[in-house]
């Protein structure tokens, strides 16, 4: 890996973006911190496309997950996070990263346990080698993941203005490198979101139109319990003791609310159709 | 394959076509990148210029949507998804009630 600028040539760039500078000077640098960070961004992608391989299919649809890499970050977003998070540049974790959109949250945990080592793993090891009397070490040497220097950002169990998804921060190669590992409807909301926020800024972060941001509340929240639910509830239909009687309440309860979250989603089709 | 996009936040439209690079002329597609956000007007917040690296247009077409489809299609492909939910719920309680 080459990293031809400074952490301190890094922070002083993202000190000129911060001030409002964002002439071509400032954006040549930018483009020469994307250069700097290419290595990183090809190869922890070419990672992951590894594991996406090699899992396959995850769901009962037969499709693959999509993976598309994002080898840069736009100056405004970058603007806006330096401002918003009072961060430096050089610590910002997403400046180069990656989306993955799988169908459901079962695949977004069999994804990000194939990638890292989550801290449920963790735990789980640690069970684990104390039944074999082996060390940890051991235990996550055999159950190696590509990225041992990663954190998991879990933004289901904590959203953000909405937002959900897994996060996972990769820091094997270097630079830190994001990968965004949402739902289908997670990503829908979100694009969604980023939408909305085009045509009232400062939607997405909770700002602007009050309307706007309670209708993206409430499909975010909706959405977050209809997929709880039907993870819930498909797992529910394993049990033994489970009657006709029992699937067909429960079938009958999660359709009602997937039902109910469509008719959010048409009301906002019907507004806004040309 | 790597994409080129130019998105005008303002009026929610693609500024131009999406330009295709394949993975070999990926420091071209960096290159023009510059070359697009350089030539454009100073306007803060309403510009982006991004490259997308996937398998096909319609990766990103689903991934980084918005850049191509409106709120309307957007709350569209979301109640397909939901559809398709239903479906898959339907298939596992009939799974399940036959076994």
């Amino acid at each position: 890996m080459t990293i031809v600028m400074t952490k301190s040539q890094i922070d002083r760039l993202g000190e000129r973006i911060r001030s409002g500078i964002v002439d071509s000077s400032t954006r040549r640098a930018l483009d020469e911190l994307y250069a700097a960070y290419a290595e990183v961004s090809e190869d922890t992608f070419k990672q992951l496309c590894q594991v996406l391989d090699s899992l396959g299919p995850l769901g009962e649809s037969g499709l693959e997950p999509s993976a598309a890499r994002r080898p840069t970050k736009t100056l405004d977003s970058i603007a806006a996070k330096l401002a918003r998070e009072h961060a430096r540049l050089s610590q910002m974790q997403d400046i180069i990263g990656c989306r993955v959109v799988v169908e459901n949250r079962r695949e977004q945990g069999i994804l990000s346990g194939s990638l890292m080592i989550t801290p449920q793993a963790r735990e789980a090891h640690a069970a684990l080698s104390r039944d074999l009397g082996v060390s940890e070490k051991i235990v996550a040497a055999i159950l190696k993941r590509p990225f041992a220097d990663a954190s998991l950002d879990d933004r289901n169990a904590r959203p953000s203005n909405g937002y959900r998804a897994v996060h996972i921060i990769v820091k094997d190669f270097g630079a830190p490198y994001e990968i965004q590992i949402r739902t289908e409807l997670q990503n829908r909301w979100a694009q969604l979101s980023e939408r909305l926020n085009d045509i009232y800024p400062g939607a997405k972060y909770g700002k602007g139109a009050a309307g706007v941001q309670s209708v993206l509340y409430d499909l975010s929240d909706r959405t977050d319990a209809t997929e709880r639910d039907y993870e819930a509830t498909v797992a529910s239909f394993e049990g033994d003791d489970v009657d006709y009687r029992f699937i067909v309440r429960h079938r009958a309860r999660l359709d009602d609310a997937i039902e109910a979250l469509e008719r959010r989603y048409e009301e906002i089709e019907e507004r806004y159709r040309l | 394959m790597i994409f080129l996009i130019a998105y005008d936040r303002k009026t929610q439209t693609l500024m131009q076509e999406v330009e295709v690079f394949d993975d070999s002329r990926r420091k071209d597609a960096y290159n023009r990148r510059l070359d697009v956000e350089l030539a454009l007007p100073a306007e803060a917040h309403r510009y982006e210029v991004v490259l997308l690296e996937a398998e096909s247009r319609e990766v990103i077409e689903q991934t980084h949507a918005r850049y191509f489809f409106g709120v309307a299609e957007l709350a569209r492909s979301a109640r397909a998804d939901l559809n398709k939910m239903a479906e898959r719920l339907r298939k596992q309680a009939e799974k399940r009630l036959t076994r």
